[in-house]
């Protein structure tokens, strides 16, 4: 009987701690508990994630050695040696590439920008969102913009949602509740851009004036507008895929392909202020 | 209240997820992962009982809710709840490697479903948390379902209650 209390008891206390708990960080995006939180997560999702890297990398060199201990006995270290050079080169050169195309764009960017990467994503049916491993500590704050640099273009991946001093969470531009002012980029129609809260799915565009659907084109580029605050103007949000004006909708729907493949994303920027 | 149990089963609940999210992100079906802090939470009310797995679910929430875009609690209370409606089955049937596991699963999933819309309207998240009654909740129950056996036999090796 007093285990069915004591069971009532702490079932009640959780419950309220719970509710008072997000009660009080809907009110504010810096929630202290929270944010220990997030550094503490934050900082295992990083070891796993470099960990997890390091594993992957011996077990291919461990496979590598074998298949060459079976083919080339007499040549064995000295293969060994050259194949391990050959692939570390391998890497070696697509990181460079990599990374020249991110310094690249932060050269050439007007703006600020943090580098940063990707070191978790959490993809569920409730919320979507990207754990960076750049924080506070590294200028980064609520609200900065977040992009990447992907093919050659420069695309929007989001904006910081929350902070804590080593890391930062990432709501990307893909998520329900995220919305951008956008235009299109060669008929300068606006119209504002919704995630669907599913990564494989297209973001939509709103609110497009019906008389821009003949400039449309499949394929054509959209961009943040710059008209809040939130995002700088001209960073390229997606492409359009498909154009349909609903009934029960005034204006046109767009249908876009994102710019940036989040499946693939591993570095990112974000961008502080504007460089005067 | 069996702390050793709290203590294992959070840890790995904890651990899956954050493997999941990191290494193993690639493993989704249209983008959906299979919930297995649902699976961890689920095993550890049906053999702990109510108040182990009320534990165990409102800390894994929490380690939800710190990578998560939704407020703080929102994780720990679904968690908890689900956990703890589970919790009171224990001992009502024997545990066996299919059918058990996939039904505890279901039903969890049901709970968690019907209180993540239920927190949602009454703090009006609608603007954090995506919509609940979507084809992508029903991959993810169908997915953890399917998922749940093999967590459920894994979790058995690693600890049973005693007696």
């Amino acid at each position: 009987m007093k285990e069915v209390r004591v069971q009532r008891l702490s079932f009640w206390i959780l419950f309220v701690a719970s509710l008072l708990s997000i009660g009080w960080s809907r009110r504010g995006s810096d929630f202290f508990p929270q944010r220990i939180a997030l550094g503490i997560v934050g900082g295992l999702q990083h070891t796993v994630s470099a960990v997890g890297t390091a594993t992957v990398g011996t077990v291919r060199s461990v496979s590598d050695l074998r298949n060459l201990r079976k083919e080339y006995d007499l040549l064995l270290e000295e293969l060994q040696r050259y194949r391990s050079v050959a692939s570390d080169l391998d890497a070696l050169v697509q990181e460079n590439a990599r990374l020249r195309s991110q310094l690249g764009f932060i050269e050439n960017s007007e703006y600020q920008v943090i580098p940063g990467k990707v070191i978790a994503k959490s993809d569920s049916t409730i919320y979507s969102s990207l754990t960076i491993n750049r924080g506070e500590r590294h200028g980064i704050r609520v609200g900065q913009p977040v992009v990447a640099y992907v093919n050659g273009e420069e695309g929007l991946v989001g904006r910081v949602l929350r902070v804590s001093g080593s890391y930062a969470v990432v709501l990307p531009v893909f998520a329900v509740n995220s919305y951008v002012g956008a235009r299109l980029e060669r008929t300068r129609h606006e119209g504002l851009v919704e995630g669907t809260g599913l990564v494989d799915e297209p973001l939509t565009m709103r609110y497009v004036a019906s008389e821009a659907r003949e400039g449309i084109e499949y394929g054509a580029p959209v961009v943040t507008s710059g008209l809040s605050s939130r995002f700088p103007p001209g960073l390229r949000i997606g492409t359009v895929r498909e154009v349909s004006s609903p009934p029960y909708e005034p204006s046109l729907v767009l249908s876009l392909t994102a710019i940036v493949d989040f499946d693939r994303l591993e570095y990112v920027a974000i961008l502080s202020e504007v460089v005067q | 209240m069996n702390v050793s149990a709290v203590i294992v089963f959070v840890a790995i609940g904890s651990a899956l997820e954050i493997i999941q999210n990191t290494l193993l992100d690639f493993i989704a079906i249209r983008g959906v992962h299979a919930d297995l802090i649902l699976i961890v939470a689920s095993y550890t009310a049906f053999q702990f009982g109510s108040q182990t797995g009320q534990v165990s679910g409102f800390l894994l929430g929490i380690v939800e809710d710190a990578v998560a875009i939704t407020p703080f609690g929102f994780h720990s209370i679904v968690r908890l709840v689900h956990s703890s409606i589970l919790g009171f089955a224990r001992g009502t049937v024997a545990l066996d490697y299919v059918v058990i596991p996939v039904l505890l699963v279901i039903i969890a999933s049901g709970i968690k479903v019907a209180m993540v819309a239920a927190v949602t309207a009454v703090f009006s998240l609608n603007d954090l948390a995506n919509p609940v009654w979507t084809i992508s909740t029903l991959i993810e129950i169908s997915y953890t379902a399917a998922v749940a056996p093999l967590v459920f036999a894994a979790l058995r090796k690693i600890k049973k209650p005693d007696g």
